[in-house]
């Protein structure tokens, strides 16, 4: 009974108190939004773009079932070596502590395609179901401050259509993945993409919408 | 290494049985090249397939299985002493080997010009690496799947290698005394020259040292056989060195090893149509870096051994039909014979088979190339009967080699006859005999005497006519 007294007493005091919170968080959370902005801005550079097609996902996801095929047989060929270091013992052979290694590697790698591959069928049934739907792989060039001069490349995956925004960053860490699977030696792994924020301070899910926003906004609409 | 050291002991031992044992000496060269190699490397293919060692160090002891059947074989024919037979001598003419040797040489060009169409550019371009088009470059294993799978290519070496066999054995005999016959000679050496023009731009090594091997054995020969002359010279004699011995034996250890040099620079810059032969050394310093040999070959060969160990506890699909002893017999048919013979297609070698499961087993089957493995007799032994086979292959081999160097021995020029022309062609393949398996050494054995009893069903057609015309007047 007493506090609903104070309340209805300071109703006024409380009410103006509430609204200040508010806005205070908000002007809180937009500064800091700006201080990564300046941060992402001087650190992080566009490079290039590519549109993303139904044509390209079929080529892939038949490109991925091909590498997945190697990485089966990889698994099989070491379960062969568990079996012929029985057969075969000798002190030279490769031990089943490093094949066990081998093995445990390649099926988180076939975990990894199997994934991959999933995200690009949905890709593939998202550009079935809407015919102007637009993807685009972009790289930024990004420039981390302890490691001096040396570039990363930071890759996104972007859509215009908001309305499939939802989903590409659901299928994102996946797809992003494919092109590492695709191509190694240039293509970084999402571990790879992880790290890279944590050097600037930064969750990879910002850096994505960050550049994202300014790909969108800036790059595609100059275009 | 004890093994290896214990058989070149006794192969020693026993050559000293045989009065002239180059034959026989080669052979064992041969094996020992791929026994001391086999456990210094290991094929690592794509670092998608390594051999395990233990299955090298149960090898070694198939290797000295075979080491030691072989040198039984031998042996025993030293002991038996077969009976020489002679076998039409009637072509023992200047006039029926010039026949024979120009015939063969027709035809070899006509098998050689039609597995290439009658083209001389497809053969080039085919030759430097280039696909029918001229266009996309095609790797030397790709272009080898290419003429072997080919519906017309026909194989002109086994008219190749007898043509040249009696043409040297005319020339040595009975000399070029007259214009007639520098003009044959001139005319059958024109002929079989594209063959041998396309075995060195081809870098084909086992086509060129079967025509050293068999031209070496042919101009060594003599009206007196090495029986008859009966000379036995040992490089120790009373415990003393025989120094003609001694510059002989070093100056033979000078020409294998020049030999090994060039085959192996050969199989260093023959890839991609010899246009890679800036690389030769860098590929040499490669091979030393990675603790290699210079040459794959015994590597490649030696894997066979390997897999055939390991063959049944891989998770792969197996070769149902191959050409295992039981159907051997029918190998040398050409496919188009077979399959109408038999209405299916031939089955391949093992050699390829084991090719075939490999690459599908670390490739995978969608890839379209060929891997060709030179097939080890002792991995042909092991998949036909095991430790059975590999001795029952080691004695057969050793058999056959050691009546080679018997009738080898017996062979003079004053009585030569058509069974000594088998057997100075068979020799060709002598030092191939550690990558050959039984079903190609058979092979080139029949085919080699098949192709050579045409010219000689002629020659004895020819014959009875004119003596029946004799007989009539």
């Amino acid at each position: 009974m007493i506090l609903i007294q104070i309340i209805k007493k300071y109703f006024l005091f409380f009410l103006i108190l509430f609204f200040f919170t508010i806005i205070s968080s908000k002007t809180f959370a937009s500064n800091k939004d700006l201080i990564d902005e300046n941060i992402l801005d001087n650190q992080i550079k566009f490079a290039a773009k590519r549109l993303i097609t139904k044509r390209d996902t079929k080529k892939w996801i038949n490109e991925l079932n091909n590498d997945l095929y190697y990485v089966k047989q990889k698994i099989i060929i070491n379960k062969d070596y568990l079996k012929l270091i029985k057969i075969f013992p000798s002190d030279k052979n490769i031990k089943s502590f490093d094949i066990n290694k081998d093995l445990k590697k390649y099926k988180n790698e076939l975990y990894g395609y199997h994934e991959s591959i999933n995200a690009l069928e949905k890709l593939y049934q998202i550009f079935n179901l809407e015919e102007n739907f637009d993807i685009y792989l972009v790289e930024y060039d990004l420039n981390i401050e302890k490691s001096g001069d040396q570039k990363f490349l930071w890759l996104s995956l972007c859509t215009p259509n908001f309305k499939y925004d939802k989903q590409v960053k659901e299928l994102r860490r996946n797809l992003l993945q494919v092109f590492y699977f695709l191509d190694n030696t240039y293509y970084p792994s999402h571990e790879n993409l992880i790290n890279y924020g944590k050097n600037i301070g930064l969750s990879e899910s910002k850096i994505h919408r960050f550049v994202c926003k300014e790909f969108i906004d800036k790059k595609l609409k100059s275009i | 290494m004890t093994l290896l050291i214990l058989y070149i002991l006794l192969s020693i031992l026993l050559s000293r049985l045989i009065i002239k044992s180059t034959i026989f000496n080669i052979a064992s060269i041969a094996l020992i090249s791929y026994w001391a190699a086999y456990p210094l490397e290991s094929l690592s293919i794509s670092n998608r397939y390594q051999t395990i060692i233990g299955i090298k160090e149960r090898g070694i002891y198939l290797y000295a299985i075979f080491g030691i059947s072989f040198l039984l074989g031998v042996f025993l024919i030293t002991k038996l002493n077969p009976k020489k037979i002679s076998f039409f001598s009637s072509l023992n003419s200047k006039n029926n080997l010039f026949f024979v040797s120009i015939f063969l040489s027709f035809l070899g060009l006509i098998c050689f010009s039609y597995t290439y169409n009658f083209n001389i550019f497809e053969y080039i371009q085919i030759t430097l690496g280039l696909d029918a088009d001229g266009f996309s470059k095609i790797s030397r294993a790709e272009r080898l799947a290419l003429l072997s799978t080919a519906k017309n290519a026909l194989p002109y070496s086994i008219f190749f290698i007898p043509s040249i066999t009696t043409l040297l054995i005319s020339i040595k005999k009975f000399g070029l005394r007259n214009f007639k016959d520098i003009f044959l000679s001139f005319i059958i050496f024109l002929l079989n020259l594209p063959i041998l023009f396309s075995y060195l731009i081809e870098g084909d090594r086992s086509a060129l040292i079967k025509f050293v091997v068999v031209v070496f054995f042919t101009l060594t020969l003599t009206n007196n056989s090495v029986y008859e002359k009966n000379k036995n010279l040992y490089l120790i004699e009373n415990y003393k060195v025989n120094k003609k011995v001694l510059i002989n034996r070093i100056k033979i250890i000078f020409i294998l090893i020049s030999l090994f040099c060039i085959l192996v620079f050969i199989g260093l810059g023959r890839s991609n149509g010899w246009r890679d032969t800036s690389r030769i050394f860098i590929n040499l310093s490669q091979q030393y870096e990675t603790k290699m040999l210079p040459t794959p070959e015994f590597r490649s060969v030696n894997f066979t051994l390997d897999y055939a160990l390991a063959r049944d506890y891989l998770s792969n699909q197996k070769t149902k039909k191959m050409f295992t002893w039981d159907k051997l017999i029918f190998y040398p048919l050409p496919t188009y014979v077979y399959k109408d013979i038999f209405k299916e297609k031939k089955p391949p070698n093992i050699g390829d088979a084991i090719g075939l499961e490999a690459k599908n087993y670390i490739a995978g089957p969608n890839i379209e190339t060929k891997w060709g493995f030179g097939l080890s007799p002792i991995a042909e032994g092991w998949i036909n009967f095991k430790y059975l086979g590999i001795f029952i292959t080691g004695l057969i081999y050793g058999l056959s080699i050691g009546l080679l160097q018997y009738f080898y021995n017996r062979i003079s020029l004053y009585r030569i006859n058509l069974l000594d022309i088998f057997v100075l062609n068979t020799l060709g393949i002598v030092p191939l005999i550690m990558r050959s398996g039984t079903a190609g050494i058979y092979n080139w054995i029949f085919s080699c005497s098949f192709v050579m009893l045409i010219p000689v069903l002629i020659i004895t057609i020819f014959q009875r006519k004119k003596s029946h015309r004799k007989i009539k007047v």
